[in-house]
């Protein structure tokens, strides 16, 4: 889907990028995380051909994009900025058919997916449509920023820090909401932040970096358990076992039972491992565990999670 | 769907509508030669002539205007285009020249430019029209350049992230994103032109200087305020309706 194939990119003599190899698998989402100057912004921007490699390529559905129009090449590709980057002299409806626009959809038909894409992202088409950015909270107006990259289609999203200028309760709302959308698309999303959190909670796959060097790419739950070395180790944290957890069913660690007592204390078979090891840790018992159907199907208590 | 997104709104043309009607009562009041003569005249009873004799009022105003919009015209084809042009990559190399010189355009009197167009176009329309063009150009430029530079970063990387060319960036997002600057820089443009029009006759043409000069040289104040009274309300109406197409044009501010 996309490639890196050897890519380096250097501003004079300072080397950005450095021998970065990386495959990204179509419709997934694709983290790219590490620390400031690591190079996550750039490896985003040399996709788009917002920026240049100086060596190596990018393949695109297997094409060099240094042989594509660049121009051509963006419009097929969603662009979600930090700064969100709404166009202030634009209706929030000019903002989102910006792309159709120039694509010279006809007026009708764009408003119209404009409006479907208002409604995706959970912002009413008769309330929001005609006011201006600066009407909007910062969380609703990256919405319609997403809502804008998603205008023309695209194959391909990229998400450069889209939630990182947003208050920590907006952006879990949004991060929630966003893993709920995209499960209805089929874009490919290459993602990056600085948030080790939101790269777990949203990546099917995280690459970290490093001064310009890959130091992992693995879906989380392995790297997670195995860090490839002592910089990816101290970057996921002390408590990388607890962050496995979240991305796991509290399914891995219960033992099969069919019945319970009477007056039990039951979970959903879809509660994250790392939510019924909270609850085992204020409750000090056991907790049931029942399918979609309320049959009960398990029970864990605190030794299970000692056992692994 | 235009209609829906860019309502009819009383509001916004109100100004507008207004500056029309002023308009209107100023022409009344310029071709009511008798008015001016009953007033000036008993403010100046010893001035003769009250007012000028050889042309009416009316006639000197749209002399006058016609000299002053020509000039204009002629700020806006090649004062936009120039101030577009240095910020483009390929014009960067003009930008200082071009701001040094349109500086120097409007540090120099403009009396001294009237002069030294003339021995180039000689006595008439030309010469006052191209010096009055030379001075008024600064604010036009300075306005679109300030307003074209001011455009966000990060805007224009959301722009041509989206796939916009460059053509397409300045249409749909430099522009109109500069609009008040630009309209800022005319409304100056316009309004000092309108009063510098008044020396044009020092040249040869006409306009409201005419009795201007004619009051200067003969000590009649009578004659003087003839010219500079409907000089200053032209100045006036201008700059109000200026501001009132700014307000039109740029919803998107208030």
């Amino acid at each position: 889907m996309i490639e890196f194939a050897d890519v380096g990119k250097r501003y004079g003599k300072v080397a950005v990028l450095e021998h970065v190899s990386l495959r990204i698998e179509k419709g997934e989402l694709t983290v790219l995380i590490g620390p400031s100057g690591s190079g996550k912004s750039t490896m985003l921007r040399l996709i788009n051909r917002m920026i240049e490699p100086t060596s190596g390529k990018i393949l695109l559905h297997g094409k060099n994009t240094l042989e594509l129009d660049p121009v051509v090449l963006r419009r097929g590709i969603g662009y979600v900025i930090q700064s969100i980057g709404l166009f202030p002299h634009m209706t929030v409806l000019e903002n989102i058919a910006v792309v159709p626009s120039i694509l010279g959809t006809p007026k009708e038909q764009r408003f119209e997916r404009s409006k479907e894409l208002l409604d995706l992202m959970g912002l009413e088409p008769t309330t929001y449509s005609k006011r201006y950015p600066k009407d909007l909270s910062g969380g609703q107006q990256q919405r319609v920023g997403i809502a804008r990259a998603l205008a023309a289609n695209p194959e391909v999203m990229l998400m450069d820090e889209p939630f990182s200028a947003l208050d920590p309760i907006t952006r879990e709302g949004l991060q929630d909401e966003f893993s709920r959308i995209r499960k209805t698309l089929n874009q490919t999303i290459v993602f990056v932040t600085h948030d080790i959190d939101e790269a777990i909670k949203l990546g099917d796959r995280v690459c970290i970096l490093n001064d310009g060097k890959i130091q992992q790419y693995d879906v989380p739950e392995i790297m997670l358990r195995n860090p490839a070395n002592e910089f990816v180790a101290n970057f996921l944290g002390e408590d990388r076992e607890l962050k496995r957890l979240s991305r796991v069913s509290v399914k891995e660690f219960m033992r099969g039972v069919q019945h319970a007592p009477k007056d039990a204390r039951t979970i959903r078979d879809s509660t994250t491992a790392r939510d019924a090891l909270v609850q085992l840790l204020n409750h000090r018992d056991e907790l049931f565990v029942k399918n979609e159907q309320g049959q009960i199907v398990g029970v864990v208590e605190l030794n299970d999670f000692g056992v692994r | 769907m235009v209609a829906t997104t860019r309502a009819f709104s009383l509001q916004r043309w109100q100004p507008l509508l207004i500056a029309a009607l002023l308009w209107l009562l100023a022409f009344f009041l310029f071709s009511q030669q008798g008015i001016w003569a009953t007033i000036l005249g008993s403010l100046f009873p010893f001035a003769d002539p009250v007012l000028f004799e050889r042309a009416s009022l009316l006639r000197l105003v749209i002399q006058h205007l016609q000299i002053s919009l020509t000039s204009m015209v002629l700020v806006i084809l090649i004062g936009i285009p120039l101030a577009i042009f240095c910020t483009r990559r390929q014009g960067l190399a003009f930008l200082p020249l071009v701001e040094n010189i349109v500086a120097v355009g409007q540090t120099f009197p403009p009396v001294a430019v009237l002069f030294l167009a003339l021995p180039i176009f000689g006595f008439g329309t030309l010469a006052p029209i191209l010096a009055l063009f030379f001075y008024g150009l600064l604010p036009t430029v300075r306005g679109t350049l300030l307003g074209l530079r001011a455009v966000a970063p990060e805007l224009k990387d959301a722009a041509l992230g989206s796939g916009m060319n460059g053509l397409q960036l300045l249409r749909r997002l430099e522009l109109p994103l500069s609009l008040p600057a630009i309209l800022a820089g005319l409304r100056s443009s316009l309004v000092l032109i309108i009063a510098t029009t008044s020396i044009a006759p020092l040249v040869g043409t006409g306009g409201l200087g005419v009795p201007m000069l004619a009051g200067l040289t003969t000590n009649n104040t009578s004659l003087l305020l003839e010219g500079a009274i409907p000089v200053a309300i032209l100045a006036l109406l201008s700059d109000y309706t200026m501001r009132s197409v700014e307000r039109l044009l740029t919803p998107w501010r208030t």
